[in-house]
């Protein structure tokens, strides 16, 4: 998937902030503040995840679900399992490549306490309060926030996107080699040596 | 003989008078040229091996299987995606196919700047001519034109500006669209289908699922290569290649060849192995029109405008072509989230977007990290701005012509157009890294040739300054963009060296 976030192998990139003492002190930060108090009253994450425990599960899905809020017509987050098949991909990743998103989750979850004075907890925001906070990060004058929030879109919306059952709602076809060519036709180029007549069956 | 992992069983020796690592638009090439003069020719690929069934047209899938790291390369401050094939067949296997010859400002620069004689129409015309006649290449016809490329045309023309069909690699193309996930129906002309069974015809031995570690040199030669056999989806590795060859050949592409190089500590005597990284970025602007469009069903490009390829006073140094992407990619690449992005996907059918090829003369680079592992750096800057704004207002005037009820520039704080009254807003836009997305595909300049030593990596016939019977033969050679796709003249310089390897083979 085109998430850019870390996948390839040869490939680590540091997400939004740099090995140093700033990543220790948010490190130890992290510790003190754990995300499984994010976790909603009444609800267990799924027990199949691998890669994110179940604090940084429900910020995920919380995350997901400011970006892709319910609308008719669409699926919802929890019908097309986007947060369990973002865990599942990421699991498969080397671990080297993928470490920061767990510190993003938690810097997401709880603000930027070495930059402001103020501990945000986001799970616990108003929709709009989400949204705005989303919207602070898209638009922050820091170089980290805007390269944060775009791993967690990227994430979220191609991974919403390539799932069939949002298809209906925009209107994509989806694969041909599936669906039969229902719109498709023959074009006969100036190469072509043998046009083929249309057809609505799948090519073998 | 192809061989994937499937096939390995243990370790694996072959001797060769070629050994190429790379099987892309460059590698492909030059190794079927020299079957064909008669050489024995051995070539590796760290990717896998694709077929028709394989291809299934989804995102996700085609994403993992095709692309280098699943697509999702790019520098650490994740400003823009450098996206590069990663199977056999390379890039060409996911690339949009536009086959297009270097123009002659462009190649006259590479003479003047660095000494490339070679660089002129008349000298590259004959390899063009091959390349083009077994890639099928042709003008996109008025029946491979879809939608999103006649509006393209319609705003042009409205414009009085001049555009052309563009040329394309397809034969029996039956619209389908997915072009940038490979192509399932064999329409489209990659390697995979055109040099590599050529190569394979021609008694090459070709390993995908292998992956180059070490150039072996011995007295300042090349010698050869040590590959390890891994699967190219599970990382499991299976055994060892070692090949002895006369020549050693990388093809690796702008990324993976001044990798493997630098991996082996060898031809950087210049200090610009990995250096002058360009990617031609890709900007993107989309206008929503009253009626159904379903860009993504057809070729994605089929009409050009090459007008502003030249900088101009404040204007040029970019071409813009058609373009649209599937859902995923689509989505990724909308302003905002919430019910804004919504908004946006609802307009899915509606949409149209144009794509720019900017001629980026600001150079990132590749190098390794402490660990090894790759390092990716790369930021519009400095010239590269006002060609990316310049697009922008061009390619917005466009979809305004074409009939456009509300145009936008996909920035965190998109830009919304409605007239040419409002175009200048394009001038508050930041090009600060994640507040416009952008994508590079022409990956390139990364070990330049040339004839000064110092200011070159290899010699105008790809020949490696420091390292006797070791070549390069990719995009990275070129000292520029091309100002165009430059696959087809990836193509036409492999031949142009494969010629001369063959003319002084004895000498070599």
């Amino acid at each position: 998937m085109p998430t850019l976030l870390p996948a390839d192998p040869e490939m680590s990139r540091r997400l939004f902030l740099r090995r140093g003492a700033g990543t220790a002190m948010l490190l130890a930060a992290a510790g003190a503040l754990p995300l499984s108090c994010t976790k909603p009253a009444g609800r267990r994450a799924p027990e199949t995840l691998r890669f994110f425990d179940e604090g940084e599960f429900f910020v995920m899905e919380a995350v997901a679900e400011a970006m892709l809020p319910p609308r008719e017509g669409f699926p919802t987050i929890q019908e097309v399992d986007l947060v369990e098949r973002i865990d599942a991909k990421l699991a498969k990743l080397p671990e080297a490549d993928t470490s920061d998103i767990h510190l993003l989750l938690w810097i997401f979850q709880y603000g930027t306490p070495l930059l402001g004075p103020a501990v945000h907890f986001f799970t616990r925001m108003s929709a709009d309060g989400k949204a705005d906070y989303l919207q602070g990060w898209q638009v922050s004058r820091l170089d980290f926030k805007r390269t944060g929030l775009q791993a967690l879109k990227y994430l979220v919306m191609t991974f919403y996107y390539d799932d069939e059952r949002t298809w209906k709602a925009i209107e994509y076809d989806g694969p041909w080699v599936e669906s039969g060519w229902k719109y498709g036709r023959p074009v006969a180029g100036p190469t072509t040596e043998t046009p083929t007549e249309p057809t609505t069956e799948a090519p073998k | 003989m192809i061989k994937t992992i499937a096939d390995i069983s243990g370790n694996v020796q072959e001797r060769a008078d070629v050994c190429i690592v790379g099987s892309g638009c460059g590698g492909a090439t030059l190794g079927a040229r020299l079957a064909e003069a008669g050489k024995s020719v051995v070539l590796v690929e760290e990717g896998g091996r694709v077929t028709k069934p394989d291809l299934n047209q989804r995102e996700g899938d085609m994403y993992d299987l095709l692309y280098a790291g699943g697509g999702a390369t790019g520098p650490d401050d994740l400003s823009c995606a450098v996206l590069y094939g990663r199977t056999l067949g390379g890039s060409s296997v996911h690339y949009m196919a536009n086959s297009f010859r270097a123009p002659e400002w462009k190649l006259e620069r590479w003479r003047r700047d660095f000494g490339l004689d070679w660089a002129t129409p008349e000298k590259l015309g004959p390899y063009y001519e091959v390349a083009e006649r077994d890639h099928s290449v042709h003008d996109a016809t008025e029946t491979e034109t879809n939608e999103n490329n006649r509006l393209f045309k319609k705003g042009v023309e409205a414009l009085g500006w001049k555009g052309e069909p563009a040329r394309h690699a397809r034969k029996n193309c039956i619209n389908a669209g997915t072009c940038l996930l490979g192509c399932p129906f064999d329409s489209k002309q990659s390697q995979r289908l055109t040099n590599i069974p050529k190569l394979d015809g021609l008694g090459g031995r070709i390993y995908s699922d292998c992956r180059a570690d070490k150039i072996v040199v011995k007295g300042g030669r090349a010698r050869g290569i040590r590959a390890a056999f891994a699967d190219s989806k599970t990382g499991k590795q299976k055994g060892e290649l070692r090949v002895e060859s006369k020549l050693t050949v990388i093809a690796a592409g702008g990324v993976g060849t001044p990798v493997l190089l630098l991996r082996n500590g060898l031809a950087n005597s210049s200090g610009l192995v990995g250096r002058n990284f360009q990617i031609t970025p890709h900007f993107f602007t989309m206008g929503v029109f009253p009626k159904k469009i379903y860009g993504y069903r057809g070729l994605p490009c089929s009409y050009v405008l090459h007008q502003f390829e030249q900088v101009r006073g404040d204007e040029g140094g970019y071409m813009i072509q058609g373009i649209f992407a599937q859902p995923a990619m689509s989505a990724a690449m909308m302003p905002g989230f919430g019910e804004e992005h919504r908004s946006f996907m609802e307009l899915y059918a509606r949409s149209a977007a144009l794509l720019s090829l900017i001629d980026d003369e600001e150079p990132g680079r590749v190098s390794l990290r402490d660990d090894g592992r790759v390092k990716l750096e790369y930021r519009l800057r400095g010239r590269d701005i006002p060609k990316a704004r310049d697009f922008f207002k061009k390619s917005v005037a466009i979809l305004l012509a074409a009939g456009a009820e509300r145009v936008f520039v996909p920035a965190a704080e998109p830009v919304f157009i409605e007239n040419e009254g409002e175009i200048g807003k394009v001038d508050d836009l930041s090009f600060e890294p994640n507040r416009i997305p952008y994508v590079g595909t022409s990956n390139l300049g990364t070990c330049r040739m040339g004839t000064d030593p110092e200011r070159s990596v290899t010699d105008p016939y790809g020949r490696v300054h420091d390292v006797e019977r070791l070549f390069i033969c990719d995009a990275s050679l070129f000292p520029s963009s091309t100002a165009v796709d430059p696959s087809l003249t990836i193509m036409a310089n492999a031949l142009r060296i494969g010629d001369w390897i063959e003319e002084y083979w004895e000498r070599l």
